[in-house]
């Protein structure tokens, strides 16, 4: 019997032992591994000076991580034969003109954005196994900063990065370089944010305007009217009380079915820093203007202007409702023919949507509300041999897209193709901020002069999609809705002229309270002002959510980005 | 007669079936409103049209879906997933149940390995440390990531240790005295009498292979390697409109509509939907047979 019992432990410890081997085994070889790919890239390392396009010879490898989006995956892939994620036209040109060798870790299907990438970045980053250059948020970047995991750019970005990619980068202000500052330093390259993208007109399906006999608004009060009318006028003239005046959604601020628009019209700008009357700075939703804003929406409300159960729908879900036709009227960005209003087109042929400016409700004029927000920011693992092949992937985007030597056709959107945005390829995509608006002047003049003959580039293709809709490719409703003659961007040219833009003061990197109590403090505004709109609190509960908000970090975030905005501007 | 019978409906038996048919619409009334939006033009179903029946009837869905070549691949996966998970939880789960259905006078560390066993479906390491591990030995973007983590269901091992119990030991003394080992008994005479629970735990574990969405996600480094529920949690997923970068306002145009991911969906579901009937019988058997002693 005990000689049975020795056997068995001595079996037991057998195993065990070999376990411990087999891991560490594993182990010692991912080590070994790691340090002879370090050593050969010190090895490597032999490049001319500063130069923003310098070769490496021989080729050094810089290693991503990445989303695959559905444009990507269902459009761009199959449009481009023979060419892959890790082998296409712009991993060459980088290959062989700055000798840099793009890889991927891993790649995930989705946009950055998505879920699916974030729970990726989320175990990666916990795990500490980053790859060379890491695509983050701001506040993920502020994790990598806070546990000093990534490297000081700011040197390299002086020294490296080209002229045009500067210029870019500071066109819209200087929020995209400070946004990545931390005490003075640099510490990622962001993708330079188009803010003006985002601005918000008013959309308005003018065949209803005609037929209730009502004209494009001038003030909010207009808009108010045209709201009822349109409630209860039966503009889809089916003979049923189906319709709404405004879509809105339970995020309340959306790029399409937002209210941001309707806010700006009694100059309340929520959800954003701006300089209140003191010029100090202060959180836009917590100003008295809101409250009027709120009001009128809960007036709107009541009079079933809005739709009952907004407070449980997302954009998803209030597109049906556009898609349905049973609204009029939608404050949203310039995109917004491309989604949600061509699935109300497609239902409907009449249906002819138009943006018009934003307007006020008294003589003052209406500010249009840009929030920074920066998504895509590149930072650099610490250690890692060559922090200035980064910058040097985004001047060589930027050249060869915009630059002197560009090649539009090759790289951005090859009419071969079928004009897929191939630009996408490449794991870095600065673009130039106000490429759009300036296509639309483009296109326009080309209109004014009637010779479309010097049209090149992005306006080229753009054109062509438009003279394709005027053929009767329906499909292509979206560009003449953006870029044709009452395109979307002629309000941007507006926007501009009158000096309407009324950017975000606070563009800085998340500050400590932020980080900490941002996520509820807007999740307590969204459920509040819900609540106001459909009258299940009192307007004066809007007073008692200022102190609360102030109570619960509001006033330590204000204290903060006020502290910032001094520093920022004292330089 | 005829009397008697109507008599003895209850109210209880009423308002149970009531429940009962309730929660059976539940449950079906999804799928068919899914089934519904797939068969659907897709204007119709992009306007919320679309209830229990297909409006303006058409096939294109599918028709895009066959074409999709990631899709299938991803169902490929999710064969292969099934096929090697459902074998190696089913050894794994038999080899693990045995010993332990045995009493403490034949297998003196029986409480200690059982408590083992059981401790791991009260606690779990943790997102981290599981990716870790599993990155560290080398599975990572591999089937097996998807297969060996999870290779004993402890759930499915005292399920079936419990009926191991039941079996009469009569069935193992006279296997014993006529000179068969503890393999030959476990194999030619116990497993042979348990296939209501050993179809329960494989049914168990197919689904919980087939739906089992999350670490496809994590744990494949590309895309091509997802398993079809991890592919379709791409495709469903909800999208905010607030501040859209550059990337995200040209990928507008390509939100794909709600028919194809109702066909998708419909597709990805169908598989273990016609599994299920042909285990069903056993279903009911195993689980009350096996749970009876704690």
């Amino acid at each position: 019997m005990r000689f049975n019992y020795l056997k068995r432990a001595v079996s037991l410890a057998v195993v065990l032992s070999l376990t411990a081997s087999i891991v560490a085994a594993c182990g010692s070889q991912n080590n070994t591994s790691d340090s002879t790919a370090s050593s050969s890239q010190s090895s490597t390392s032999s490049v001319a000076s500063k130069d923003p396009f310098g070769k490496y010879s021989p080729a050094i490898d810089i290693s991503f991580v990445r989303g695959i989006d559905d444009d990507l995956a269902a459009n761009i892939l199959p449009k481009t034969p023979g060419e892959t994620l890790e082998d296409n036209r712009w991993t060459k040109l980088y290959q062989e003109e700055l000798g840099i060798n793009v890889k991927y870790d891993w790649t995930v299907k989705g946009n950055e954005q998505s879920d699916a990438y974030t729970q990726k970045i989320n175990v990666t980053l916990a795990s500490g196994e980053l790859p060379d250059v890491v695509l983050v948020n701001p506040s993920q970047l502020k994790q990598l900063v806070d546990s000093d995991m990534v490297e000081d750019m700011t040197q390299y970005y002086n020294d490296y990065a080209s002229e045009d990619f500067k210029k870019i980068m500071t066109e819209e202000g200087t929020g995209n370089i400070d946004s990545v500052m931390f005490d003075g330093k640099m510490m990622a390259i962001p993708e330079p944010v188009s803010t003006n993208e985002s601005a918000q007109y008013l959309w308005i399906r003018n065949d209803w305007l005609k037929k209730l006999n009502l004209q494009v608004p001038k003030t909010m009060d207009d808009v108010l009217k045209i709201s009822e009318a349109f409630t209860t006028k039966d503009p889809d003239g089916n003979g049923k009380n189906d319709t709404i005046g405004l879509p809105i959604t339970k995020d309340l601020y959306s790029g399409c079915m937002g209210t941001e628009g309707f806010f700006a019209g009694y100059h309340a700008y929520p959800n954003m820093w701006i300089e209140d009357s003191s010029g100090k700075i202060a959180w836009g939703s917590t100003l008295p203007e809101t409250k009027v804003a709120l009001q009128k929406l809960a007036d709107m409300y009541k009079n079933g202007q809005l739709d009952k159960e907004f407070g449980v729908k997302d954009g998803g879900k209030v597109a049906e409702t556009v898609a349905a036709g049973k609204v009029g009227m939608d404050y949203g960005a310039q995109w917004n023919p491309m989604y949600p209003l061509i699935s109300n087109f497609n239902n409907d042929n009449n249906a002819d949507w138009t943006a018009y400016p934003i307007v006020s409700n008294d003589d003052k004029k209406v500010m249009v509300p840009l929030k920074f927000n920066q998504t895509r920011i590149f930072a650099v693992k610490k250690g890692y041999e060559h922090p200035e092949a980064l910058v040097k992937l985004f001047n060589e985007h930027v050249e060869k897209n915009w630059g002197k030597t560009a090649d539009f056709n090759k790289y951005y959107m090859p009419v071969e193709n079928g004009g897929v945005g191939v630009w996408k390829f490449s794991p870095v995509c600065p673009a130039p901020v106000f490429k759009n608006l300036e296509a639309f002047v483009a296109i326009d003049d080309a209109r004014k002069s009637n010779d479309f003959s010097k049209l090149k580039d992005e306006p080229k293709i753009i054109q062509g999609n438009i003279d394709a809709y005027a053929k009767g490719d329906k499909s292509q409703w979206g560009w003449e809705k953006i870029y044709g003659k009452d395109g979307a961007f002629r309000n941007m040219v507006e926007y501009k002229k009158n000096d309407q833009l009324l950017k975000e003061k606070f563009v800085g990197a998340p500050t400590v309270t932020m980080a900490e109590k941002k996520t509820t403090l807007e999740k307590m505004e969204k459920e509040v002002f819900i609540k106001i709109i459909m009258g299940a609190a009192p307007i004066s509960d809007f007073d008692k959510f200022v102190s609360d908000w102030n109570k619960l970090g509001g006033a330590d975030m204000t204290k903060e980005v006020n502290e910032w905005y001094d520093s920022v501007k004292s330089k | 007669m005829k009397r008697r019978k109507l008599k003895k409906v209850s109210v209880f038996t009423i308002v149970n079936n009531c429940f009962l048919v309730l929660a059976a619409l539940l449950c079906i009334i999804p799928l068919i409103h899914i089934l519904a939006v797939s068969f659907s033009s897709s204007s119709a179903a992009a306007a919320g049209k679309v209830v229990f029946w297909p409006v303006e009837f058409s096939l294109n869905s599918y028709a895009y879906v066959a074409k999709r070549a990631a899709f299938w691949h991803s169902m490929l996966i999710s064969v292969e997933r099934i096929a090697l998970g459902g074998f190696v939880n089913l050894v794994l789960t038999i080899l693990c149940a045995y010993p332990l259905s045995k009493e403490k006078k034949e297998f003196r560390f029986r409480t200690f390995y059982a408590w083992a066993f059981f401790i791991t479906m009260l606690f779990n390491g943790g997102l981290i440390p599981w990716y870790i591990v599993i990155k560290q030995m080398g599975l990572l973007d591999k089937i097996w990531a998807l297969v060996l983590p999870g290779a004993v269901p402890v759930f499915s091992v005292i399920l079936l240790l419990n009926f191991f119990r039941e079996i009469p030991k009569e069935l193992n003394e006279a296997a014993f005295i006529d000179g068969a080992g503890h393999w030959t008994t476990l194999w030619r005479v116990i497993v042979p009498v348990s296939t209501p629970a050993l179809a329960t735990i494989t049914l168990f574990s197919l689904v919980g292979h087939w739906n089992n969405w999350f670490d496809g996600m994590i744990l494949m480094n590309k895309a091509e390697n997802y398993p079809l529920q991890s592919y379709i949690q791409t495709i469903v997923v909800q999208r905010s409109y607030s501040m859209l970068s550059r990337q995200e306002i040209s990928e507008l145009a390509t939100i794909s509509d709600r028919t194809l991911r109702a066909s998708q969906i419909f597709l990805g579901t169908l598989p273990i939907v016609l599994v299920y009937p042909f285990l069903q019988k056993y279903f009911v058997k195993g689980i009350v047979l096996g749970g009876v002693k704690g």
